[in-house]
């Protein structure tokens, strides 16, 4: 994850260098929202911090909330995908009935109209309510938003690091187990 | 990783053994030593190191020199004469390893192995020849790169100058410096500098190897545009930020 975070932004921007003018606003805000966030997470783990390195951190996350709704679509859960789809079904069935009704009184160019305006209606209506369902208020989220406070407060992070205990279970317990005699050995 | 104190040696001038001289050597902590390794065949003279590069040997004679004038007046410095200069025995090198520090770390450095294959193919590929960051000026330069440029590294080399009293050998790396889009400063919304080649040939520059700082990752956007990207290494980020 650190090594993706390292190299995502520069791989993006080498993606999306000139997008025609339609897309230019999304592709800037998902631009700005990876960036800043690359940038809190390199900031992340410094070993110490000054109040100017805080700031940059607490800006970078600001642009982060502001810029983040370029990717609220994509947050979709599976509950709300299954709503948006029920939705859908109803609406297309009632439609179905009603077309088969009028069939023989419309012409060809007419039902493909009415067809192509039902489409938009119901996409708009699943973007719509994707967009009331979905959000970004998870912990991990939540987290981010008080690691000024916890710097200023116990200092650096890194020292609280889980990742040197998670490590000891990769050789450091297990060359000891496998020099044990194997009895008992979580004694 | 290796331990820094292995690699607190003098760069740049040192002793060579066949001559019987020796010179002091001066501890310094903000220099560590580079490695040169993977000497390159048929290089033993500038005329011949120009060959296996493709690089024209009055263009390599003018960057040497222009070199030799910017460094300080003393005993070791090179010839100013091109006629002594060609003479002079010249190794050439495949892969210079630089010792960066670990960002905040004062005991820890990483290796970084910038290979350089000049004109000849890696690998049954295309030749290579890896980016890195040179610091060519101050703080001001450069626009947001602080003075950091971005290069090709054409080919580490030793040239000794035998016409001196201690026949001192001096590390230099031949460099193609690459263009800085829109004076260096960070595009607006990724926060990324974008570099690419120089239109003429003027862009060879000659330079110590401690002044080659790490390797840089560059992306590319176009066939002759990157993008520069100094979050790979958070001392670069700090430091160009």
């Amino acid at each position: 994850m650190r090594d993706l975070s390292r190299s995502i932004s520069a791989v993006l921007a080498s993606t999306l260098p000139n997008p025609d003018s339609s897309p230019y606003q999304d592709f800037k805000s998902a631009l700005k929202c990876i960036s800043a966030l690359v940038d809190f997470t390199l900031m992340a783990p410094y070993r110490s911090h000054t109040p100017d390195t805080l700031s940059y951190m607490e800006s970078y996350l600001q642009t982060f909330h502001w810029t983040k709704v370029i990717f609220l679509e994509f947050r979709t859960l599976k509950a709300t995908r299954a709503q948006a789809n029920g939705q859908d079904r109803e609406p297309r069935k009632l439609m179905a009935d009603q077309r088969a009704m009028e069939v023989r009184h419309r012409t060809v160019a007419h039902r493909r109209r009415l067809a192509d305006q039902d489409r938009v209606e119901r996409s708009d209506r699943r973007a719509d309510l994707i967009r009331r369902e979905n959000h970004f208020n998870s912990m991990k989220m939540h987290y981010l938003t008080h690691f000024a406070s916890h710097v200023r407060r116990f200092g650096s992070i890194s020292m609280y690091s889980t990742e040197i205990g998670e490590l000891a279970h990769k050789d450091q317990i297990k060359d000891g187990y496998r020099r044990s005699n194997k009895n008992e050995a979580s004694r | 990783m290796q331990t820094i104190e292995a690699l607190w040696k003098v760069e740049g001038v040192m002793v060579v053994e066949d001559s019987g001289m020796e010179m002091p050597t001066v501890r310094s902590h903000s220099t560590p030593r580079r490695v040169l390794k993977g000497r390159m065949k048929n290089t033993s003279t500038l005329t011949e190191l120009c060959r296996a590069l493709d690089i024209h040997y009055s263009n390599m004679m003018k960057e040497i020199l222009r070199f030799i004038r910017q460094t300080a007046a003393d005993d070791w410095r090179l010839p100013a004469d091109p006629a002594e200069l060609g003479l002079l025995p010249v190794e050439g090198f495949a892969q210079l390893g630089i010792p960066v520090p670990d960002f905040q770390e004062t005991d820890r450095v990483q290796i970084h192995r910038a290979r350089c294959t000049g004109t000849k193919a890696f690998r049954h590929g295309g030749s290579r020849n890896n980016s890195v960051w040179v610091q060519t000026g101050g703080e001001a330069n450069y626009g947001d790169l602080r003075g950091h440029m971005v290069a090709r590294l054409l080919a580490p080399f030793k040239i000794s100058n035998i016409l001196s009293e201690g026949a001192a050998v001096h590390r230099l790396a031949s460099v193609r410096i690459l263009y800085l889009i829109k004076s260096g400063t960070f595009h607006i919304h990724s926060g990324h500098i974008r570099v690419g080649n120089w239109i003429n040939s003027q862009d060879m520059r000659i330079v110590s190897i401690g002044a080659v700082i790490g390797q840089a990752q560059v992306i590319p956007t176009s066939e002759q545009e990157w993008i520069v990207n100094h979050r790979i290494d958070l001392r670069m980020f700090n430091e160009i930020y």
